[in-house]
């Protein structure tokens, strides 16, 4: 099932689909959101926003808004 | 002589390396962006020299912020004769990726691969002579914190002429192809461009200095696709398949690190607020008790009655002129010594910030903090350079350059003067100490609190005027937490330290001598008994009137005022001059609980120093925010001052 980043819970893994056309675009395949890749979610800020993601070995903060811009597939 | 650049992922060890290649003592902590300048030193290695260059952390090529342009203009610009390309061995799939883009600057490489230690702690293991092999780039295995295998790269550096260059791993890809064409047909027209640069052309990177017409890129018919996808997913697939051969993880994706498993409390959902404020009023209170009440009590008794009468007597006995004594004994004892019985605080309170820094718990901070300031048009990137400015606002608004936009970067550096800097301690200290003695603790916490809300306030109304616009993102690597070495620690209170003394040698001596000159002579250089009419007395009478609103209309706490433009430090030394004598006696007399307090609040909130000034000059590139910067807080400091003055008497 496609979904939007920003939408998973606390350690929900996915897959990367793939990241939308935007400035912060080139920021985030450079940071290795590839189609393909298995990410998971390891934190959520006290607040609800921003959110701490696991992917390819090490752990990278986006705010929700930010992971809404990329489209991944839950994993079971 | 050789230049070799050290490049690499932000907090993967350039400067841990790069001091001990040249014996330097450069700042390092664990959080991305500690290096935000191009720095220089030299490696001997018998007979030879060469030229090392530490440059701040890029995760690619196509750079965003104003440190990360830096190392990619240095890249493409000034041409190192060999990258020595830091990776860090415990994250080695995305440093890898910026090694694939650095292999084709056409510039030769070899790779340090550094923190091996944390991956053999891991239980991880690395064939990193497969992965030299498949890459065609020399690689040493090493810790540079352990001070492991770095003779062997030294080794290699000694023998960089054998380095080849080596070919780009996007040579069967069809973004080479169209490279080489326009490498191929820029190199007709006598325009030399790298492979880089071509493939850079080719994903249409807008941010990428380039200067081909647009009607040569037309003629070569690139087709339409997504290339920057479409190579960043060529150079991941590539790394992926390399990992999978060369490198043996032992936990699973998935399982909960170390980092995690500690971020499960002090990022929790109901803790960390609680934590992180727990955490900053224990720094508080150690720094002030311990270091206050204890051993700065210790310097100050040996200064003001060993030292000071020793001196008096030893010059007495002597024959030293009566002027001289005098400017000696009431001019730069107390000028001095009184700043020098803050060492102890100082170094507490960089004890901490330094174990903040270093153990990775600063990043956690600034994710805690994005909501709330995103609130008043910051971002919690901007949290680290406010954190860093309760050490010194310099380096704090130097922090300032990793964020990538510039409203953010104007705003940060804005308020960052509002935190209190440890220079404004002393300040606080004495008069606290002197008029409120039974709750000094608590009356010092309420202005490095009302310093955070006036810079929250202040926040919000720059956001809303003058600064308005979009923050900037929070894509901001969160590194693995490290327990500090005892080394490093100690290096950055060393730093401190000497920094602090040295600006008592230097800047607060000559002050000292200056106020007391000025004290003691007038306009016309004749000596005068009332310093009333001195030089200084003249001045002070003449500010005087503009604070007489706040409550401290006497004219040495104007003087004071303005000597502490040179450093927050002079205040306590002029007061200590001018006053004379005992100065907690003198201030009882001058000051009321309520004036005493409105000017520590106007020392707060006033412009922090002449370097700070500079320091904003130089960042924001302009002179006119950076009067707009010492208008706005002179002004933010009269104001409050005055609102809790007015206030305070209707009350007390």
């Amino acid at each position: 099932m496609q979904n939007t980043l920003e939408k998973l819970k606390r350690y929900e893994k996915a897959i990367v689909n793939y990241v939308c056309n935007n400035s912060i675009k080139q920021k985030l395949i450079d940071m290795g959101f590839i189609p393909g890749t298995q990410i998971m979610i390891s934190n959520i800020a006290p607040l609800g926003d921003p959110i701490e993601i696991c992917l390819r070995g090490y752990e990278l903060s986006l705010r929700k808004s930010e992971a809404k811009q990329i489209f991944v597939t839950k994993e079971d | 002589m050789k230049t070799f650049a050290l490049v690499g992922n932000p907090n993967c060890g350039k400067t841990t390396l790069f001091n001990k290649l040249t014996d330097s003592q450069e700042y390092v902590g664990n959080w991305s962006g500690v290096t935000i300048e191009k720095k220089q030193g030299l490696l001997k290695i018998d007979n030879d020299n060469y030229n090392i260059v530490d440059l701040p952390g890029i995760y690619s090529l196509s750079s965003y912020s104003d440190d990360e342009i830096v190392t990619r203009n240095y890249l493409l610009y000034e041409k190192p004769d060999m990258i020595i390309n830091i990776i860090d061995a415990t994250n080695i799939e995305r440093n890898l990726y910026l090694t694939t883009q650095l292999i084709e600057t056409g510039i030769p490489i070899i790779i340090a691969l550094n923190m091996m230690d944390e991956v053999e702690k891991r239980g991880d293991y690395i064939d990193y002579e497969k992965i030299s092999k498949i890459l065609g780039i020399p690689i040493v295995s090493m810790s540079a914190t352990k001070s492991i295998g770095i003779e062997n790269l030294i080794d290699l550096i000694k023998n960089f002429k054998q380095v080849k260059k080596t070919q780009s791993i996007l040579k069967n890809t069809d973004e080479f192809f169209f490279a080489q064409k326009i490498i191929k047909y820029l190199a007709q027209n006598n325009i030399e461009c790298s492979e880089l640069m071509a493939i850079k052309i080719v994903e249409g990177d807008k941010k990428f200095p380039c200067d081909i017409p647009e009607n040569i890129l037309q003629s070569l018919n690139i087709p339409q696709k997504s290339w920057d996808v479409l190579v960043a997913t060529d150079r991941y697939n590539f790394i992926d398949e390399l990992i999978k051969e060369c490198v043996k993880k032992s936990h699973e994706f998935g399982q909960l690190t170390f980092s995690n498993k500690i971020d499960r409390i002090l990022v929790n959902k109901y803790l960390a607020i609680p934590i992180f404020l727990l955490v900053m009023f224990l720094i508080f209170q150690i720094t002030f008790s311990i270091g206050g009440e204890f051993f700065s009590k210790i310097i100050e008794k040996f200064i003001n009655d060993d030292l000071s009468s020793f001196l008096n007597k030893f010059l007495l006995d002597i024959n030293t002129n009566a002027l001289i004594i005098d400017l000696i004994t009431k001019g730069i004892i107390p000028g001095i010594g009184m700043i020098l019985t803050f060492l102890p605080q100082i170094s507490i309170l960089f004890f901490f910030l330094s174990f903040i820094e270093d153990s990775g718990y600063i990043a956690r901070a600034a994710f805690i903090m994005d909501k709330p300031l995103r609130k008043i048009g910051l971002s919690g990137k901007s949290f680290i350079p406010m954190l860093l400015g309760f050490g010194c606002s310099v380096p704090a608004i130097m922090a300032a350059r990793t964020l990538d936009n510039p409203k953010d970067k104007r705003l940060t550096i804005l308020l960052t003067p509002f935190i209190s800097c440890s220079a404004r301690m002393p300040v606080y200290a004495i008069l606290a100490g002197t008029f409120f003695p039974n709750n000094s603790g608590l009356v010092i916490f309420s202005i490095y609190l009302l310093g955070i809300i006036i810079a929250i306030l202040a926040g919000i109304v720059l956001n809303e005027t003058i600064l308005r616009g979009e923050s900037s993102n929070f894509i901001m690597e969160l590194p693995p937490y490290r327990i500090p070495t005892f080394k490093n620690l100690m290096r950055h209170i060393y730093e401190r330290v000497k920094d602090f003394v040295e600006k008592a040698g230097t800047i607060l001596l000559l002050a000292s001598i200056i106020i007391w000159f000025m004290q003691n002579f007038n306009f016309e250089f004749k000596i005068v008994f009332d310093s009333s009419q001195s030089i200084l007395g003249t001045l002070g009478k003449f500010i005087a009137p503009v604070f007489a609103a706040l409550g401290f209309g006497n004219w040495q706490a104007c003087v004071a005022l303005l000597t502490g433009f040179v450093a927050k430090e002079t205040v306590v030394s002029t007061l200590s001059i001018l006053y004379g004598g005992n100065l907690a006696h003198e201030l009882l007399l001058n000051f009321t609980p309520l004036s005493a307090y409105c000017y520590m609040v106007f020392v707060l909130l006033y412009v922090p120093c002449i370097a700070t000034v500079a320091v904003i000059k130089r960042e924001m590139g302009s002179w006119g925010w950076t009067f707009f910067s010492i208008g706005f807080q002179i002004l933010t400091a009269w104001i409050v001052s005055f609102v809790i003055f007015q206030f305070g008497k209707l009350f007390l």
